[in-house]
């Protein structure tokens, strides 16, 4: 049986962890749905007492949705990444490694190479709020008490609060990049001034262009000689070009996976698309390699199989997503294919452009140049370091690749940024490609703005209308 | 062939049941805290007003956000396709559709065929929906269904700054507390709303015949500040209340799956 800290500041951590354990023990059972077992309480009597409180708190549709057979395999994935990472980090701050809380838009290889304990912010709000019934609420209700505005970033809000909470490790240094959004930005800065550790901040080019890319990577120069100075060692070049060699390896599976989704029907599942970011943000480990690498496998599978995912005798429709979805719900996207068979193509927060590079490890120029140009290409981080041009120029392109038959937009309530330029992304979509676009209102990671049950209506009433 | 639809609304249940010549019955039932047995006397006037039995119904309908309160089986249909196959079904000329709502007002852009072009919902905000009304009236202690009879000059309507249903209502007494006359808070009101409708039909392009539907169509007040803001006509149609649209358009989607 693997040890679960019981320490309070690694609340958070230790309940994946144990997720992660909870989810291979039940995989590994001939089951594909709780009631196969006589229900939800049936199967806690015959769970090992010490996973029985974390099996309370999570979702049950969450569950019957992994249990489904065209979601086992990724789901064995995902809890293996989960509960390993889980393992690793609590190793890591065992042996007394600093904490470094990062935005989601940079990789971590230097992080890693310098002996840090790296934690992505935003992902403690959205994994927790994807596994939890209770999501992330308690920390955005924290955060919230303490005079921070309801209005922005639950992702932001639901970490900081387990920080106020104290369920999370005391950070040594936080590192953001300064784009997108102006709310993650104040709310490094106030935690930072809280905790009296440095904040790093990457500043953002104003476009993407040759002239960004240098500006950027003199920024992971700068970045590197103060972190450097937290770390009390220089970066090693061998040792940043093993995690550089880790993260080329998962984007190169995230490229070909991309590639497979193009096909028709699609062989890739949707529930684990707004996991993907998660494992976005652990390029360079190899908890993310392994996971796309399973991801890969298992598509290619399909692939091999002429398979689809959406149940026989539907028609498949084929989404993309504009821009953000629910975390706290991730058994929607199964119920997407499913009742409507429509299947996931691509994303804003997963998305790597079609031209993405893999890094050159020759020497230390050459890594930070392509750390540079992977931070300007990660995510999210590439559809704001620019106009509006860019984002949208990204949907048209994956509308006519991926053969979309509509947009769907999650317009996460905080994003100022999409909520400035949503009208113009489906206004040219649909004047590039004649897609429409499907845009609602709903807070990522906070189901009480939108529930689970409205969005479900919004997209009966949506697909009615094909 | 006897169908029935069922619209399950945010303020008010309605019922159709639909025959080869028409509409038979109907019944609107005003909601109250417990959905599920508005919607069965709902559904149990409509049919006893049929002289019939829900057992003689051979097809059955449901739409809108209570739908899942139907306690008997039905086929669900989306509320957006509902209102726009009973609205071409009626009006073939109409191209936009306004559905003033309980809750939510939607804007459809519908082809010559009937088919959904494209749609806008006004979502979060109760701004341009019939609870905003109903704020508005229990603030000024009046009948909401006798707001829309004040139509006064525009110059002298009040001003309306905000079209937030939340802070119209403390806006309200600030008027009232000003001494203001309420026939000109009440067509500032409608005023108010007229514009955030005509803002989101002139979003999807505006396109004529433009039909309004919903409880708030009822109110000629509002009807009026849209067509004044839009230079068009709104058009309601005669031949229905306009708040059975919805159900309508369930029995009649029900109606073509059969035939599909």
């Amino acid at each position: 049986m693997a040890e679960y800290s019981d320490r309070k500041d690694r609340t958070i951590t230790t309940r994946w962890q144990t997720t992660g354990d909870l989810a291979k023990f039940i995989l590994s059972h001939d089951l594909n749905h709780l009631d196969d077992w006589g229900g939800k309480e049936a199967v806690r009597e015959i769970l090992p007492e010490h996973f029985q409180k974390n099996f309370d708190m999570i979702q049950t549709d969450l569950i019957n949705c992994l249990l489904e057979e065209k979601n086992k395999q990724t789901a064995m994935a995902f809890a293996d990444n989960i509960s390993s990472w889980g393992e690793w980090l609590h190793a890591q701050l065992d042996e007394g490694k600093k904490v470094v809380y990062h935005y989601f838009i940079h990789t971590i290889e230097p992080l890693l190479a310098l002996d840090f304990a790296p934690i992505c912010f935003e992902i403690l709000s959205g994994l927790t709020s994807a596994l939890y019934t209770d999501g992330c609420e308690e920390g955005i209700d924290a955060i919230e008490a303490e005079g921070y505005p309801d209005h922005l970033c639950s992702s932001n809000k639901g970490a900081a609060g387990y920080l106020l909470k104290g369920y999370i490790p005391q950070p040594s240094c936080f590192l953001k990049g300064s784009a997108p959004c102006d709310t993650s930005n104040r709310i490094y800065e106030w935690a930072a001034h809280k905790y009296k550790v440095p904040l790093i901040v990457i500043e953002a080019p104003y476009y993407m262009n040759e002239r960004a890319h240098k500006f950027l990577t003199e920024e992971m120069k700068r970045m590197i000689v103060k972190l450097e100075k937290i770390a009390g060692k220089k970066l090693e070049q061998d040792k940043l070009r093993y995690y550089i060699q880790l993260s080329n390896e998962a984007v190169d599976y995230v490229a070909k996976i991309q590639e497979l989704r193009k096909i028709v029907p699609c062989p890739d599942t949707g529930w684990h698309r707004p996991a993907d970011t998660i494992f976005t943000a652990q390029l360079g480990t190899p908890f993310a390699r392994d996971y796309f690498k399973a991801l890969y496998e298992n598509v290619k599978e399909r692939v091999d199989k002429g398979q689809g995912v959406i149940p026989e005798g539907k028609k498949e429709k084929r989404l993309a997503w504009g821009y953000t979805w629910e975390a706290f719900d991730l058994p929607f996207f199964n119920w997407l294919e499913n009742k409507h068979g429509a299947i996931y193509t691509e994303d804003t927060l997963t998305y790597f452009p079609m031209d993405t590079e893999m890094i050159d490890t020759t020497n230390m120029e050459t890594m930070l140049a392509g750390l540079g140009r992977r931070m300007m290409q990660m995510p999210m981080a590439r559809q704001v370091m620019s106009f509006s041009d860019v984002w949208i120029k990204d949907f048209v392109d994956i509308s006519r690749a991926y053969k979309v038959d509509a947009l769907a937009i999650g317009g996460h309530m905080a994003c100022k940024h999409f909520w400035a330029l949503n009208k113009l992304l489906s206004d040219k979509v649909k004047e590039k490609t004649g897609v429409p676009t499907l845009r609602f209102e709903m807070d990522m990671m906070d189901k009480r703005f939108t529930s689970p049950a409205e969005l479900r209506r919004i997209m009966d009433d949506f697909f009615a209308t094909f | 062939m006897l169908i029935l639809g069922c619209d399950v609304g945010a303020i008010a249940t309605k019922t159709v049941i639909f025959g080869d010549t028409g509409i038979v019955a109907y019944d609107i039932t005003v909601n109250n805290g417990n959905l599920k047995k508005v919607v069965e006397k709902s559904v149990d006037t409509a049919i006893s007003k049929a002289g019939m039995l829900l057992e003689c119904i051979e097809v059955k309908a449901g739409t809108g956000m209570g739908e899942q309160y139907i306690p008997f089986e039905h086929t669900t249909e989306g509320i957006i396709k509902c209102l726009a196959v009973a609205v071409h079904r009626i009006h073939p000329h109409a191209r936009t559709i306004v559905d003033m709502g309980g809750l939510i007002t939607t804007v459809i852009s519908i082809s010559e065929k009937g088919k959904v072009l494209e749609y806008r919902t006004s979502d979060k905000c109760a701004s341009g929906s019939g609870f905003f009304l109903k704020l508005a009236a229990q603030a000024l202690e009046l009948n909401v269904e006798d707001l829309g009879d004040i139509i006064i000059p525009c110059g002298e309507r009040a001003h309306m700054g905000t079209q937030c249903a939340v802070f119209g209502e403390s806006e309200i007494v600030s008027h009232m507390n000003d001494g203001e006359a309420p026939e000109k808070i009440v067509a500032g009101i409608n005023y108010s709303l007229g514009s955030s409708v005509a803002t989101m039909i002139n979003r999807l392009g505006g396109i004529q015949d433009i039909v309004a539907t919903g409880g708030v169509a009822k109110n000629k007040s509002v009807l009026r500040a849209i067509e004044e803001i839009l230079g068009m006509e709104v058009i309601t149609l005669s031949s229905i209340d306009e708040q059975l649209v919805g159900a309508l358009g369930a029995a009649l989607c029900a109606q073509q799956r059969m035939q599909q």
